[in-house]
């Protein structure tokens, strides 16, 4: 079958360029390895930490937010609020003002878009609010959280908890989604935690467990049955939030007739300026090609770049040039602190205007090929708080091609 | 605080403790005073090898025979400690074919067990090792878990009735004219100061042993000679592998728990609390660990780290070729100052015997006639031993850090209040559980979070304490109650001095690893930007280039 668009990489980026192309009624097919960046994210979508730095991004010719422009941001926000709202989750904010929200350490994260279960942890209201503990759920710790922000620690016993093995008497997040993604289960909840809820101030933070299938229904339940006002915490991954995203790209993609394949290892080829690629799937081969081929295989932490112990740095599909910054030797990748900066945040390929990867001379390397998101070099997205807010202004930049 | 004691011993590694566990056990009173934490010294970043004494046979004959009879004495004193994994010498196409013989000839020399055994037998064994092998040789090396070792030789110390303050920094001696009368310092946990007074110091300071008697107005050289190592991810071998050919850079490696370590390198530092990991020694060693095993470098380096040898020798610059063997010097004899005595240099393997040959002096030096009891007594670990991961595994299936909670979960009744603790792996890697960390924080004096890493290995695994950390804050935070800066400083502390370790060895899978950690910490949790209150020293300050 003959594709419009071959993306390669189901992070966001990838996920959000197959779903805006489907919807425009193009033929699609998306490979991955595996699944990518929205399962180790907080499903919050950041465009950059303080919001009066964005001017300076789109003008600093090498960031990415340049490469894609204002109005490719602006327009991707707008769709993948089209596009969540449709499917029942729906996310708050605009562009230019964050929402302050708190973390599970109890410190506090920008971020431009959030889910509505998560958006009444704004700080910027002043009603006080409380955190619940949850005995026996060791993926949030309320009590150092609440220290922090200053807030009450109410515990709330999880009824009959379930356990996955003997040797593992632990709960983790998506176990506890699923449950509570079934109303029987949260009336149970609602009758054990209701006497304990009595003098509590007028917001409750929870871990992010509030449902996977049916996140409205389960924060609208407990919000109503309980009588406050409930909001989400985002914790380590895999991420509730972000397998929601996750779910709804996935569905959404499906529903517009796109194609989705989950498992082979893609190599690419470059012959007479037209890329093709090859997916291997444990062995057995199939060459594809499309009108146009995304890349959108991340950076490091998701395989698009790997790094060598000499110092060499890889793209790792077509062998593209990374732009290391001229840094050679790994003692100048990281630096001394743990938290950074680091300057191997900022490696990554080159593309020109349209988004199209430069070979060595600093010509498009395939009259075909595109790429996008945490792939693209030029920006220190963990610093900035741009992760997000890039992987979707690219990837709607490349559907627009 | 003002204290006395019989015998005050200086240094908490492996020489202090086991001097001081020999003494109790001689019936003096006993004290170990130890700026760290234990093991904070070279003994808690050594290579990890119980030598069989193959690797002196031809050079130094004495550390040979030495090493061979505490081999086979540790074997009986802390056998929870050891994991016997026997060792290899054996010969690579890089390595002179000349000295097999040589070094076969000497181990009978000096009493060290040895066998050969065939390229086959070897290679069916460990199918990892370079199929171009000579010849082979076995003998009685062992993986030796400093930690575990460390913390058994406390814990016979306390049984015997001695104690151990850690922490505590010694910056002065005390004299009553030419005569040591005991020492002053400050607690670095309360920053309070304190003094000690007692018979006879015995300075056990390790690398830092020339500090310490140049605070008694004795000069002693000590060289510091820094070695690194590199765990890699996993057990590339399971019998501890020395190349055969004369002692040298990156030629052995150990399997220690759940990695393999390689190492080592030697280069004199100019201080044991300065010192810098280079590239060219991680590019080293990752080269020599190419001989042993073909692909090496392809396997997942976890973490490096150094450890200054003390070494014993006035002058020279290449500290390879000083003595390993150790010596007990008299401050009375040698510099006219009485009330301590030194003992440096030495081995891991040796401490025992140094302990012995040191308390006998010191029972000279007080006119009493106690005998040693140290090579027959038995050291039983208090529980399950904190290191073997087989070990732990087994406890935890059994159910045994399981409370109530998790038996009352699975019948589907509510918990009660009672039950809200249950005993959850908090470190997946290591296999740690919330009620292991817990008692550890209740029974250490002044606990902190990065002491965990050392205790019980929380965080040394894959993860790179990617998961772990987190979850290990909030029950430190519940457990002390400590200020959330408090807390918070602890988390920082904790994963700033993982990264040490990590960032000689970023490229590959350690770097996609970074990559996800600082994700969780900084834009997940936002760490980056908590409050935090001043730092706890920690030792050294080792700085990577
Ligand atoms: C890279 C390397 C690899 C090695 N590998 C092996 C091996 O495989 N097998 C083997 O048998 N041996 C090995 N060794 C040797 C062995 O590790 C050391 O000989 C041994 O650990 C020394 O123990 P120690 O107690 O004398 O010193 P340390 O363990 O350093 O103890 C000295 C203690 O004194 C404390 N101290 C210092 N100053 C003060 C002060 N002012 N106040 C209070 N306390 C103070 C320090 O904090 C330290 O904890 C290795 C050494 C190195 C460097």
């Amino acid at each position: 079958m003959a594709y419009d668009l071959l993306i390669i990489g189901s992070g966001l980026s990838g996920l959000f360029a197959a779903c805006c192309s489907a919807r425009r009624g193009k033929r699609v097919l998306l490979i991955a390895r595996g699944i990518g960046s929205t399962h180790i994210g907080a499903g919050t979508i950041g465009v950059m930490n303080n919001p009066a730095d964005l001017e300076a991004a789109f003008a600093s010719p090498d960031h990415p937010y340049a490469k894609a422009g204002r109005r490719a941001l602006e327009a991707a926000l707008a769709e993948l609020q089209t596009i969540c709202t449709e499917h029942d989750y729906p996310l708050h904010g605009e562009l230019g003002r964050n929402l302050t929200l708190p973390t599970a350490a109890g410190s506090t994260r920008q971020t431009c878009l959030a889910p509505q279960t998560m958006i009444a942890g704004d700080l910027a209201r002043p009603e006080p609010f409380a955190l619940a503990a949850l005995p026996g759920f060791r993926d949030f710790s309320a009590a150092l959280a609440a220290a922090n922000l200053k807030a009450c620690v109410i515990t709330l016993p999880l009824p009959h908890a379930p356990r996955r093995t003997s040797g593992a008497p632990h709960t983790s997040a998506t176990d506890l989604a699923l449950l509570l993604d079934r109303p029987d289960y949260r009336e149970a909840l609602i009758a054990a935690w209701k006497p304990l809820l009595k003098n509590a101030p007028p917001r409750l933070g929870l871990p992010a467990i509030l449902g996977l299938a049916h996140s409205a229904q389960a924060h609208g339940h407990l919000q109503s049955a309980l009588g406050l006002e409930l909001f989400e915490i985002p914790l380590l991954p895999p991420s509730v939030p972000g397998m929601r995203l996750f779910d709804l790209l996935r569905d959404d993609l499906a529903a517009h007739d796109g194609r989705f394949i989950l498992g082979p290892t893609v190599t690419g080829q470059i012959h007479e300026g037209r890329a093709t690629v090859t997916a291997d799937a444990n062995g057995r081969t199939k060459t594809h090609t499309a009108e146009t081929i995304v890349l959108a295989t991340g950076g490091f932490l998701h395989g698009g770049l790997a790094a060598e112990s000499n110092g060499a740095v890889h793209e790792t599909v077509f062998n593209l040039p990374v732009d290391t910054a001229g840094l050679g030797a790994r003692t100048h990748w990281t630096s001394e602190v743990f938290f950074g900066p680091h300057p191997f945040s900022r490696f990554g390929i080159r593309v020109n205007n349209y988004l199209q990867p430069l070979d060595a001379s600093g010509k498009p390397a395939a009259h075909n090929l595109l790429a996008i998101g945490s792939l693209l070099a030029g920006a220190d997205r963990l610093t900035e708080g741009s992760r997000e807010g890039i992987e979707l202004a690219t990837a709607w930049k490349a559907t627009q091609t | 605080m003002k204290l006395s004691t019989e015998l005050l011993i200086l240094g908490g590694g492996a020489t202090g403790l086991g001097a001081a566990w020999d003494a109790a056990l001689r019936g003096f009173k006993t004290v170990v005073l130890e700026k760290g934490d234990l093991a904070h010294g070279t003994s808690g970043r050594y290579h990890g090898l119980l030598h069989s004494g193959g690797r002196y046979v031809v050079r130094d004959p004495q550390s040979a025979r030495e090493c061979a009879a505490e081999n086979a004495a540790l074997r009986r004193i802390i056998p929870s400690a050891i994991e016997d994994t026997g060792g290899y010498f054996l010969s690579t196409p890089a390595d002179p074919a000349d000295y097999a013989d040589q070094f076969l000839a000497a181990c009978h020399t000096c009493a060290v067990p040895v066998t050969e055994i065939t390229t086959a037998q070897a290679l069916q064994r460990e199918p990892l090792l370079n199929p171009r092998l000579g010849r082979v040789f076995q003998v009685r090396d062992a993986a030796c878990d400093s930690f575990d070792a460390l913390h058994l030789l406390a814990h016979g110390l306390r049984a015997a009735g001695g104690e151990v303050f850690l922490r505590h920094r010694v910056t002065e001696i005390l004299k009553s004219g030419d005569r040591v009368v005991g020492v002053a310092g400050e607690n670095l946990a309360t920053g309070e100061p304190f003094t000690f007074h007692a018979d006879l110091v015995l300075n056990c300071s390790g690398a830092w042993a020339g500090h310490i008697a140049a605070l008694a107005g004795c000069e002693v050289k000590v060289t510091a000679g820094k070695g690194v190592m590199i765990a890699m991810n996993s057990r590339l071998v399971n019998t501890v592998v020395n190349r055969l050919k004369p002692p040298a850079d990156g030629d052995i490696l150990v399997p220690v728990g759940t990695v393999s370590v390689i190492g080592t390198t030697d280069t004199a530092v100019p201080s044991p609390d300065q010192y810098a990991i280079e590239d060219w020694e991680v590019d080293l060693l990752m080269g020599e660990g190419e001989q042993l095993i073909p692909g090496f470098s392809r396997h997942r380096a976890l973490r490096a780290w150094a450890g200054v040898r003390p070494l014993y020798d006035p002058g020279g610059k290449d500290t390879r070729h000083m003595s390993r063997a150790h010596a007990l010097l008299d401050h009375e004899e040698r510099d006219g100052v009485s009330g301590m005595l030194s003992m440096v240099g030495g081995k891991f393997t040796t401490f025992r015997h140094m302990a012995q040959l040191l308390v006998d002096a010191a029972c000279a030096k007080l006119k009493t006639d106690r005998p040693c009891v140290t090579a027959r007594t038995l050291i039983e670990p208090p529980g399950t031993p904190l290191h073997a991961l087989p070990k732990r595994l087994e406890a935890l299936e059994s159910g045994k850090w399981q409370t109530a909670s998790d038996a009352t979960t699975d019948t589907g009744q509510p918990p009660t209040a009672s039950h809200q603790q249950p005993a959850a792996t908090i470190c997946e890697c290591e296999l740690v559980t919330r009620s292991q960390i817990e008692t550890n924080l209740r029974q250490s004096g002044s606990p902190i979070l990065n002491d965990l890493r050392r205790d019980l290995r929380l965080g040394m695994g894959p993860c790179q304490a990617g998961f772990c950390a987190y979850r290990a804050a909030g029950i430190i935070h519940e457990t002390l109650g400590h200020s959330h800066r408090n807390s918070n400083s602890q988390l920082l502390q904790f994963l700033q001095e993982r990264w040490k370790g990590e960032r000689p060895v970023m490229w590959g899978h350690s770097l996609r690893s970074l990559e996800l950690d600082l994700h969780i910490y900084r834009s997940i949790l936002g760490l980056d930007t908590l409050p935090t209150e001043r730092e706890i020293e920690v030792y050294p300050t080792e700085r990577t280039s």
